[in-house]
Formats: C-alpha cells, sequence, structure tokens
C-alpha cells in the first residue's frame, strides 16, 4: 500500500493508538509473589555522605552547625577531607590496627612500603588487617625524642592502605582550628593536615564505614604512592612529614 | 493520611515500606504492577520475560528503597529500575524486541462506527510505525515508549530517564525524527 507520509499529530496519534494496542501481559500474583521474596529482607539502609553515616557514638566527634555539609570537601584519589564547624574530643578511643605481625613475615607474604629514613626504617609494632577493602598494613613508632606522642599514643603510625582507591577510602573531619594543605610527595598529590585533632574513619569496598576506626588523629600527611595509599601520622612538621614521606620506597 | 477513596496516599505507603512493611509495599506492587510490566514489555518485547523483569525490578526496588528521596514520586523511580532491569534481559535474550499488538477492534470515533477501510488502514499504519520503532535504537524506542505508550508526563520522563527535564523534549523531538526518517527509508 502505497500511502503519504504521516502528518506530526498522525504519527502522535498512531503511536498512542500502538500502545493501546500492545499485547502486554496482564500480572497476575505479582504483589503475593513480590511478597514472598521481600519476606525474608528488609530495604537496605541509605548510604549517605561521610557526614551524616556516622553512627550516633561517633556523632559526638562533631558538632554540625548548620549548612555543615560536605560541600566544603578536599579530595585525593581515596580520601575525602571534610570541613566541619567543630570537633570535640572523645572518650579515646581503643586503637585497632587489625592482626600484630612482624616486618619480615610481612615481607613474606606482601610488599609493604618501607622507609628508608633512618628513624623510620625499623617500626615497634607491626600489624595487618585483611578485609574485602584490601590489606591495610600498619607501621606503629614508639614516642622519643622529635617524635613526641600523638592522640593515638604513638610516636609516628604508618597506615598503607593497598585497596582500590577508586571509591573513597578515608574521610576525615577537619574544624577551624585545623589546617589542611594540598602537597605534592614524589609527584603525586598528597594532603598535609596540621593543628588540632581531627577525626578520621576508613571505608570499605562496600562502602560501609568501619567505626572501629573512628578516633581523633594529630598531623597527618596523606600521599598515594605506586597504587598504595600510605597515611603518616605523627607530631612533626610538614616539612619533616614530606622527607619521611620521600624516603618510602 | 488517606486519599478521599479510602486508598493510603502513595508517601505514606512507601514510608511504610521503608520501615519493613510488607503489607504497604504489596499495595504499591499492586499499583503500579500494570505500568512495570507494560514498561518491561515494550522494552523486551517478550510477555514472559517482561514479567519477570518486573517481578524483579520490584524486589530490587524495595531492597532499595533506603536511597529513595522521601517525598519524590514513587512510579518514575519504580520504572527505571524496570527498565534497567528489562533492558539486562532483553541483552541476555541477544535479539531485539519487537511488540505485538493485539486483534482488538478499533475504538469508534466519535459517535460512528470505524469503517472497514478506516479499521485496515490503521492497522496498516500501526504495522508500518511497529516496524520503524523495531529499527530504532533504544533510548529512542524508550522515550517514545515512555510518551506515548505509557503516558508518561515530561517530569515522570525526566525521573525515569534519570535526565533533565529539558533534556527530555530534545530527546525525544530527536527519537521522533529518526522514526520519521526510518519510516521515509
Amino acid at each position: 500500500m502505497t500511502r503519504r507520509p504521516l502528518t506530526d499529530a498522525e504519527l502522535e496519534a498512531a503511536l498512542r493508538d500502538i500502545g493501546a494496542h500492545l499485547r502486554a501481559p496482564a500480572p497476575t500474583q505479582l504483589a503475593q509473589r513480590v511478597r514472598a521474596r521481600i519476606v525474608v529482607t528488609r530495604p537496605e539502609p541509605a548510604r549517605r555522605p561521610w557526614l551524616f553515616a556516622l553512627a550516633p557514638a561517633a556523632l559526638t566527634l562533631l558538632v554540625i552547625g548548620a549548612g555543615a555539609a560536605a560541600a566544603d570537601v578536599i579530595r585525593v584519589r581515596g580520601v575525602d577531607v571534610f570541613r566541619v564547624p567543630a570537633v570535640s574530643v572523645p572518650a579515646r578511643q581503643p586503637l585497632d590496627l587489625g592482626e600484630r605481625t612482624t616486618l619480615d613475615a610481612l615481607r613474606a607474604a606482601a610488599q609493604p612500603r618501607v622507609s628508608s629514613d633512618t628513624a623510620f626504617a625499623r617500626p615497634d609494632e607491626v600489624y595487618v588487617r585483611r578485609s574485602a577493602a584490601g590489606e591495610q598494613v600498619y607501621f606503629a613508632y614508639h614516642p622519643r625524642p622529635g617524635l613526641p606522642a600523638g592522640p593515638t599514643g604513638y610516636g609516628a603510625l604508618v597506615g598503607q592502605f593497598s585497596g582500590s582507591l577508586d571509591a573513597s577510602l578515608i574521610g576525615k573531619g577537619v574544624g577551624p582550628g585545623t589546617k589542611v594543605e594540598s602537597t605534592v610527595v614524589a609527584g603525586e598529590p598528597g594532603i598535609w593536615i596540621e593543628g588540632e585533632a581531627h577525626f578520621f574513619f576508613y571505608r570499605d569496598a562496600r562502602g560501609d564505614i568501619h567505626q572501629e576506626s573512628l578516633r581523633l588523629a594529630g598531623n597527618t600527611l596523606l600521599w598515594q604512592h605506586r597504587g598504595t595509599l600510605i597515611r603518616l601520622e605523627a607530631q612533626v612538621s610538614r616539612e619533616r612529614a614530606l622527607e619521611i614521606a620521600a624516603s618510602f620506597r | 493520611m488517606t486519599l478521599p477513596d479510602g486508598q493510603p496516599d502513595e508517601h505514606a505507603l512507601v514510608e511504610r515500606a521503608r520501615r519493613g512493611d510488607g503489607d504497604a509495599y504489596g499495595e504499591l506492587v499492586t499499583r503500579y504492577q500494570g505500568i512495570a510490566t507494560r514498561t518491561a514489555y515494550v522494552i523486551t518485547g517478550d510477555a514472559s520475560e517482561a514479567e519477570e523483569a518486573a517481578q524483579d525490578a520490584f524486589v530490587k526496588a524495595y531492597r532499595a528503597l533506603g536511597r529513595f528521596r522521601a517525598g519524590a514520586p514513587f512510579r518514575p523511580w519504580l520504572l527505571r529500575i524496570v527498565a534497567n532491569e528489562a533492558i539486562n534481559r532483553r541483552k541476555s535474550m541477544g535479539r531485539r524486541a519487537t511488540v505485538e499488538l493485539t486483534e482488538a477492534s478499533d475504538r469508534p470515533q466519535g459517535d460512528r462506527a470505524v469503517s472497514p477501510e478506516e479499521a485496515a488502514l490503521a492497522t496498516e499504519t500501526r504495522r508500518v510505525v511497529v516496524a520503524a520503532l523495531d529499527r530504532l535504537r533504544e533510548d529512542d524506542r524508550l522515550v517514545i515508549s515512555y510518551r506515548y505508550f505509557l503516558d508518561l508526563s515530561e517530569a515522570e520522563m525526566a525521573e525515569a530517564l534519570g535526565v533533565a527535564r529539558g533534556t527530555v523534549k530534545s530527546r525525544l523531538s530527536r527519537a521522533m525524527a529518526r522514526l520519521r526518517e526510518v519510516m521515509r527509508d
């Protein structure tokens, strides 16, 4: 059949007509079948931005004023730093660094980045935590002259995160008394946080926040080194922190 | 809150379902099962796949209720999940979707019956347009289907397609232009 092209109105009418003639199935007992499948489950809780995902206990760390939100965020791959109006001092949090191990045992199983700086070459304590988020290695250094104890009780704490950095692994909330600066360590982007203690937590591959890691932290340098996110927490100057960071191989 | 006809309103049902109330969610399923299945059918072109897709989408939507923005319209949000589920099924079916039409007689025009000639012309027009739709890209088919088969508003289409409201107009206009182009070939 040869016919003239349809006008716009005719084409629209034809489409509506097709809609009225669709041989779509008439669902039967769909509600019952859906109910049978959801009976053992509940809606999953919303995955909220960092600040609002904190459990009530964690809220003791924050004093969130009007307008405080994730708008003021500094990002390096794998890390989000949030400005918050204030950070209050919580009761001391137990430090959970994972399972105690030794540097030699760790070297046999993994390739931790090790500092060539004399003061940081041999950690006093070594911990490892393996999870869905990847592997986390912690080097702990006891306080000593030039390395005073920080909020963790250690003189310095080096955390190495080898999980994917595509999703933010680490969240930091910093108050007005804390300085946050972008920096570069061996050509890689980094963040230097100095001043009043800030709070810190990390998120696993599923996006869940690990509350046990929620605690106050001292001066901190975060940088990336060959696919690993390294966090140095020590009461040292920015220059000294950058020196130590550059010594990691 | 309930509507004048005694039915609880959508927001109230969603809120109850978010708290794990299966009855409330069952009510939402009953309310939207028709449009959900039609959406899935337009995409898959297969009745049984469409029913399965709609069912899976309702289950996924329930689990995702925690991420649903309180106070937002539920129907377009649900349709987006349905469409994703149906598109995945259509891809795994490995063939293009072709919808089938019923043989139902055409509706009378005003106060007079449709003549046999008019009915034949309407059937032929539907055949030509469906054949042209089958040759369109999936996103073009979807936007046309939402507008003319499911009669969604622009706001609902924007939500269901996950685009800005202004984008809906331009996307629909481009899809209609491509449909005309295909019909000219």
